[in-house]
């Protein structure tokens, strides 16, 4: 079917109009999207130290911990100050040690396990605390001397 | 009055034109973008700030393709009467 010339003008006028219409929807949402984006969006050397930290991962490796084995339980300890201290002591205290506070055990459970009385292993307990103490205040005040 | 100097001023495209892009003819789709080029230069500058904070004004490449590529498509969807 041919169409008159007048309807070729209008559909001309048609498209243009559709064609400016279409462009400026598309430049407001351009626009909106942009705006969007400005509120939700940062660069990153605008980020403080701290936001950026959060942004990082770092992978953990089996060499990375001092691994300490009690009753069948692996035990990994990441600080390598801690991991020395505990290698460092002998293996009945550093037993106790595991199981307080690794193992969450009281000093009853532990005393039961060992035919021992509590007060014993709180003493022990407390002592090796205090050994361990000794030991990360030596080499830290070594670190400083050097 | 202006106003209607003003549509009157303004080139229309040619119905052959149309009729051929709407057809996906590369050269008709070509002189419809150029036809629209300076409205679509216009639709996307903004204002750009520069490291020391100061204002252009520029044209967004981004935005002008991303306004040619939706011109394009609905010339394709367009229906000839």
């Amino acid at each position: 079917m041919e169409l008159t010339p007048t309807q070729k003008k209008t559909i001309e006028h048609q498209y243009d109009t559709l064609m400016r219409d279409v462009l400026r929807c598309e430049a407001k949402d351009c626009h909106r999207e942009y705006a969007r984006k400005l509120e939700r969006e940062s660069l990153f050397s605008e980020l403080s130290t701290n936001e950026q930290y959060q942004l990082q991962a770092a992978d953990d490796y089996p060499s990375y911990f001092s691994h300490f084995n009690i009753m069948g339980y692996d035990i990994a300890v990441k600080s390598d100050l801690l991991g020395e201290a505990l290698e460092n002591l002998p293996e009945k205290k550093r037993d106790i040690i595991l199981m307080a506070y690794f193992l969450d055990m009281s000093d009853e459970q532990i005393g039961k396990l060992w035919g021992l009385v509590r007060s014993t292993i709180y003493r022990h307990r407390t002592s090796t605390l205090n050994q361990i103490k000794k030991y990360i205040e030596e080499v830290q005040s070594d670190e400083q001397d050097d | 009055m202006s106003k209607t100097t003003k549509q009157k001023a303004r080139r229309l495209l040619p119905f052959p034109v149309i009729a051929a892009a709407v057809g996906g003819d590369a050269d008709a789709m070509n002189a419809i973008l150029r036809h629209y080029s300076g409205y679509i230069t216009t639709l996307s500058t903004r204002p750009m700030y520069d490291e020391y904070g100061n204002c252009h004004m520029r044209v967004d490449e981004g935005m002008r393709r991303r306004l040619e590529t939706k011109l394009i498509i609905k010339t394709l969807d367009f229906k000839l009467a």
